[in-house]
């Protein structure tokens, strides 16, 4: 498999449209780019199975009564490599095992927080195995760790 | 009858009654008879105990010997006595009953004891141990016919006292009791009914008998019948599967360490009913610090429980808006920032948008569920932007409701389009008009077609913008994020026109 190479693609799942904003700027600002946006769980099913996504930010609570954490799996399933992260102000409603989620960062995010986690996210996809510790605003879970051994 | 309170009263007075000289020569004769040497007669003369003979062949039965302990108990001297009948010490109070059985008992010639209220000279009661026998003799009237009676008196009163005295304790004993007893009851009573006010069940568990007593109120809490027998086993049995481990092991930590037993758990009835119980106990021992038994109370907390249960929801739904919340603000700030020339035009942006912002959550805290109204979203998002004199805005609509996310994007994007109109369009001229109007229709599949129109005129010629600034791009985001359908700006010369097409 070739490893990925920057810009990376970047998808937004987030039902508040000003949110998904600001993200789209920030990810735009670290020099990748967003290739698509969903605000629901039916969002995400209607989007085409070539988009395959370097980093997936998933909310947990979206629109229609969706959840992320489906959203999560169904990414899971469908682009097995896409980095998943989730993006919440609530992440007690994250399950044990993340849903096969690679990570999280608590909303609200300081700008300079969504940055570095932005930054270390992708040099864990583009020179793997990273080795800088990971900013306090990203919170890595047990699939980010195996992710990383498998490409080390 | 108690002598303490009995008064002493005024007594006959014999001198004044005669006697028959005969009674008194037969008197005289007794005492000639009795002889000096006879071991028997001293021993009545210096006896202790009272003594006398009276003799039924004369006249009513008169006395005709008394000894002289029997002058020192009643107070009469034997001259007075002499010739009279014994019912002389007989006074007020003496029962005519006890009077009636001597009279029998003389009249049928039979020993008789009883004890006698008697009367001393002085008038002084006392109560007289009163033994009379008939004597019989071989005389004129033949042999073995009654001769005299010899009766003993012994002064009791001082016993009589003493079981009147505790007659009369033992009767306030009873009633002292029975006092005690309707207190009791009556303290039951009432703690029954503050337990039943209270809703609680008591309880009465002995941990090595395995012997449980609960009250009905007790009983009531597990959705059992008041006269229904309610074991340790069944007990256990309605206790939610989740909890049971723990209310044994909180049981056996009270048996074996003496401290308060205090546990909140779930029960499921046999009515199949979920309950919430909270129960307290304190374990009681015997002298050498066996366990005898724990006893406490128990009741339904069920209400309590649930209301902690919406509290802790309302709480993390709270957390959860307030981020929310700052993160959209977070997300106004930096996109403010972004697309602003200078920080004066940032500043005031970052301003209108956060007023913006708080407008729409003050339409989604008074309808919460139903959302607001289109109508109200309109006029309050305007509000500012309105001059008062009602020339600049005409809004006609239907008064349906969105969704709180509609409610935020429209509120949001109305803000965008006024503050746009001011700083190029049709409010930036007098004369300037803007008409907002907009239909709700019933649509397919139980959604509602959503149809909206900003139409500017009256302004200066529109140019259309070289690149979108922040505020189109976000009425076009929000409303592609928060309703199926489209919505455009379009800018033709007479006036900027932004619709919505959608079903919501």
């Amino acid at each position: 498999m070739t490893r990925p190479t920057a810009p990376l693609s970047v998808l937004i799942v987030e039902d508040e449209a000003l949110l998904a904003m600001d993200l789209e700027a920030m990810v735009e600002d670290t020099g990748h780019g967003v290739v698509a946006e969903a605000a629901s769980l039916s969002d995400v099913l209607a989007l085409g199975e070539e988009l395959c996504p370097n980093i997936a930010f998933v909310d947990i609570q979206l629109a229609r009564g969706s959840s992320g954490i489906d959203v999560a799996r169904l990414i899971g399933q469908r682009w097995p490599n896409t980095v998943i992260v989730f993006i919440t102000a609530n992440p007690l409603k994250i399950p044990q095992d993340f849903a096969g989620a690679h990570g999280l960062i608590a909303k609200p995010f300081s700008r300079i927080g969504l940055l570095s986690a932005m930054h270390y996210i992708a040099n864990s996809i583009i020179a793997p195995p990273q080795t800088a510790p990971a900013p306090l605003s990203f919170i890595a879970s047990a699939a980010f760790t195996t992710a990383q051994a498998s490409h080390a | 009858m108690d002598s303490q309170i009995m008064p002493d009263v005024p007594r006959p007075k014999l001198e004044e009654i005669p006697i028959d000289p005969q009674v008194l020569l037969a008197a005289d004769r007794f005492a000639a008879a009795s002889a000096r040497d006879n071991p028997f007669f001293v021993g009545v003369e210096d006896a202790i105990l009272a003594m006398a003979v009276s003799d039924p062949t004369l006249p009513d039965n008169p006395i005709i010997y008394v000894n002289s302990a029997f002058e020192t108990l009643t107070g009469y001297t034997a001259a007075e006595i002499i010739g009279r009948n014994c019912r002389f010490l007989q006074g007020p109070n003496t029962d005519p009953a006890d009077i009636a059985s001597i009279r029998s008992a003389v009249a049928e010639r039979r020993r008789v004891t009883l004890d006698l209220l008697n009367y001393r000279r002085n008038g002084s009661p006392f109560w007289n141990r009163l033994m009379v026998t008939p004597v019989f003799a071989d005389g004129a009237d033949g042999p073995n016919t009654l001769r005299y009676f010899f009766a003993s008196q012994f002064d009791v009163t001082i016993e009589r006292d003493r079981v009147v005295m505790l007659e009369a304790e033992q009767r306030g004993l009873i009633s002292e009791n029975a006092r005690f007893r309707r207190e009791m009851l009556d303290t039951q009573a009432r703690l029954d009914l503050a337990l039943q006010a209270g809703q609680l069940g008591t309880w009465n568990y002995d941990p090595v008998g395995g012997q449980l007593d609960a009250s009905a109120g007790c009983k009531q809490v597990f959705g059992i019948a008041a006269d229904a027998v309610f074991t340790i086993r069944h007990f256990y049995g309605l206790i939610h599967p989740d909890d049971r481990e723990r209310v044994h092991a909180a049981l056996a930590v009270t048996v074996s360490t003496g401290a308060p037993f205090e546990v909140e758990y779930r029960i499921i009835t046999d009515a199949d009913e979920r309950r919430w119980i909270g129960a307290r106990g304190v374990l009681l021992t015997r002298r050498d610090g066996t366990p005898l038994s724990i006893t406490g109370f128990v009741t339904d907390i069920s209400a309590r429980k649930d209301a902690e249960e919406h509290r802790a929801l309302l709480a993390d739904e709270l957390t959860h808006r307030v981020k929310n919340t700052l993160a959209t603000v977070g997300a106004v700030v930096n996109q403010s920032l972004r697309t602003a020339s200078s920080l004066a035009e940032a500043r005031d942006a970052i301003s209108g948008r956060i007023a913006s912002l708080s407008i729409a959550h003050d339409l989604l805290i008074r309808d919460e569920d139903q959302g607001a109204a289109i109508g109200d979203i309109v006029q309050r998002a305007l509000h500012t932007f309105d001059d008062g004199t009602g020339t600049l805005f005409t809004i006609e609509g239907s008064d349906a409701r969105v969704d709180p996310a509609i409610t935020l994007a429209l509120s949001m994007a109305l803000h965008e389009l006024a503050t746009n109109a001011v700083k190029y369009g049709a409010l930036s001229l007098p004369g300037g008009h803007i008409d907002v109007r907009w239909t709700v229709a019933p649509a397919p599949d139980g959604r509602r077609s959503f149809s909206f129109l900003w139409q500017e005129r009256g302004g200066p010629p529109v140019t259309p913008p070289t690149r979108n600034g922040f505020g189109t791009r976000m009425i076009q985001r929000l409303m592609g994020k928060h309703m199926r359908g489209q919505a455009i700006t379009t800018y033709p010369p007479s006036g900027v026109e932004f619709r919505i097409e959608s079903t919501i």
